[in-house]
């Protein structure tokens, strides 16, 4: 099997897709805790639904735009990120103050942008395989395995904005997340540190749509954040466990499917189930930490 | 704490290990090197070629390198195809005949990558075909015919599925020969594995992807 693997290491599609890999599961562990710990651990996937809808928009505008903006794949990202991070601000930002709240507003907008994007791919897809761009986008299938250097380079350029932004402003999305009303009675301008988490959760959530896929992006972002909380009790020890609890669950997911032939999504997120069932089980005979 | 991070540690190797190591077979090798590229192409030419050697006995023919280049405005085939014949008479009217059968170098040999990667890399071959233009392909799937309603004619293509099974990738082939369809070809859905020169070629303003003087197991 180590034979298999190093010869599989030599093609460039794998060595794109582990190094995307690790940077997206290191991207989305580090948020996964804020959301875990704000009760917005559903939101990854309401988000990754208005991405999918994003998708099948961006996917028309190519047709309009010719073949050669459609090869490039540029335009999907141009669409999809402001798109998703719009509604990401919607939904974590002003959906406190809102008449529709919390989880009526994320299955309100999941729901909807996930029938919007199938009807426009319905209608005004020009491919002749539509269940296999559907299921592609919806399961990430193979789309880890087929990224272009452009797409790796942006996704580099991202995830370092990404765990920048996360390292700058720890202290004060740490205080947002345990107490928000503290943070704002001392002065701490929260509304302005949760619009800073939903565009970042934004970016998370249409770069890990690579790797999981729309559907399962949601188990990138809680598996390692409730893992890491099954052994640790600190918010930064948590972080830190669950940032390389994420990265070496995406490394083994990758590593399996390429030997056995089985799709990366669905494998890393088994791994990391049975991650989560380690820690628990380490959690309960051990105590926390 | 310290005893808790060692357990947590131990625990994560303990995963890893598990998942990563393989057959006995297999952890045993590791200790004279891992296998390259190369290693794997030889050892499956050497099969190749045993496997050729003892069916071509009566065989004569020496297949030389074939060369297939075509740049991206379709300029196409530039083939080199020389045959030598053993000519009994050099060595001797009654000397024995002897055949020697060369295949052709497989470049990539997709019958020897899980689904998954099969998948990547034909997916990779349709979006930056330049980069295997003129290098040998071998791969195994289904057999598709596509015939064209105008022109009549017949393309015939080697399938291939992710892991999923939603999505599908093919690549054309021309096979080295005359031979009619569907008589000298499989049923629709029959696993075939195909040897051919990777090529691109233009049609009705589309470029397409080829694997030329193919043949056909």
């Amino acid at each position: 099997m180590l034979d298999t693997l190093t010869y599989y290491l030599k093609f460039p599609f794998v060595q794109y897709a582990i190094i995307v890999g690790v940077l997206i599961a290191l991207c989305s562990s580090l948020l996964g805790v804020t959301l875990v710990l704000k009760r917005f651990s559903f939101i990854g996937d309401g988000l990754s639904h208005v991405a999918f809808g994003a998708m099948a928009i961006a996917s028309i505008v190519d047709v309009s735009f010719g073949e050669s903006s459609r090869s490039s794949g540029q335009n999907d990202m141009l669409i999809v990120l402001p798109i998703t991070i719009i509604s990401a601000i919607l939904l974590l930002w002003t959906g406190q103050n809102t008449k529709i709240k919390g989880d009526a507003a994320i299955a309100m907008i999941s729901v909807g942008a996930l029938a919007i994007g199938y009807l426009l791919m319905n209608i005004f897809s020009t491919s002749t395989n539509l269940s296999g761009d559907v299921c592609s986008t919806l399961f990430g299938s193979t789309s880890i395995l087929t990224l272009k250097s452009s797409e790796v380079w942006l996704c580099i350029v991202l995830s370092i904005v990404v765990v920048l932004a996360f390292i700058y402003f720890y202290n004060k999305i740490f205080a947002v997340t345990f107490d928000e009303s503290f943070a704002k009675a001392v002065g701490t301008k929260a509304n302005a540190y949760n619009l800073i988490i939903a565009v970042i959760i934004a970016v998370i959530i249409v770069l890990a749509m690579n790797l999981v896929g729309s559907l399962l992006v949601t188990a990138l972002i809680i598996f390692p954040a409730l893992s890491a909380m099954r052994v640790f009790k600190s918010f930064l020890s948590v972080t830190v466990c669950a940032a390389i609890f994420s990265v070496i669950c995406a490394l083994l997911g990758i590593f399996l499917s390429i030997i056995y032939g089985t799709p990366v999504g669905s494998t890393i997120v088994a791994v990391d189930m049975a991650g989560f069932f380690v820690f628990s089980i380490v959690g309960k005979v051990g105590g926390k930490a | 704490m310290k005893r808790k991070i060692t357990i947590l540690i131990s625990l994560v190797m303990i995963m890893m290990s598990l998942s990563a190591c393989g057959k006995a077979a297999d952890s045993g090798s590791r200790g004279s090197g891992t296998k390259g590229v190369n290693d794997v192409l030889e050892e499956g030419a050497a099969k190749e070629e045993e496997k050729n050697s003892e069916t071509t006995q009566e065989e004569v023919t020496t297949e030389k390198e074939t060369e297939v280049t075509t740049e991206a405005t379709t300029e196409m085939t530039t083939e080199e195809e020389t045959t030598e014949v053993a000519d009994a008479s050099e060595d001797g009217e009654n000397a024995p005949k002897e055949a020697t059968v060369v295949p052709p170098e497989i470049d990539v040999d997709l019958t020897k990558l899980s689904s998954t990667m099969v998948y990547s890399e034909v997916y990779n071959m349709m979006v930056d075909p330049d980069s295997y233009l003129g290098k040998t392909i071998k791969m195994s799937g289904a057999f598709a015919v596509y015939t064209d309603q105008e022109s009549g004619k017949n393309y015939f293509a080697c399938i291939i599925q992710d892991a999923t099974a939603c999505c599908a990738q093919g690549i054309e082939f021309t096979l080295d020969g005359d031979y009619s369809y569907p008589a000298d070809y499989p049923a629709v859905n029959d696993e075939i594995t195909v040897t051919g020169t990777f090529a691109t070629y233009e049609e009705d303003g589309y470029i397409y992807s080829t694997l030329l003087n193919a043949k056909m197991d």
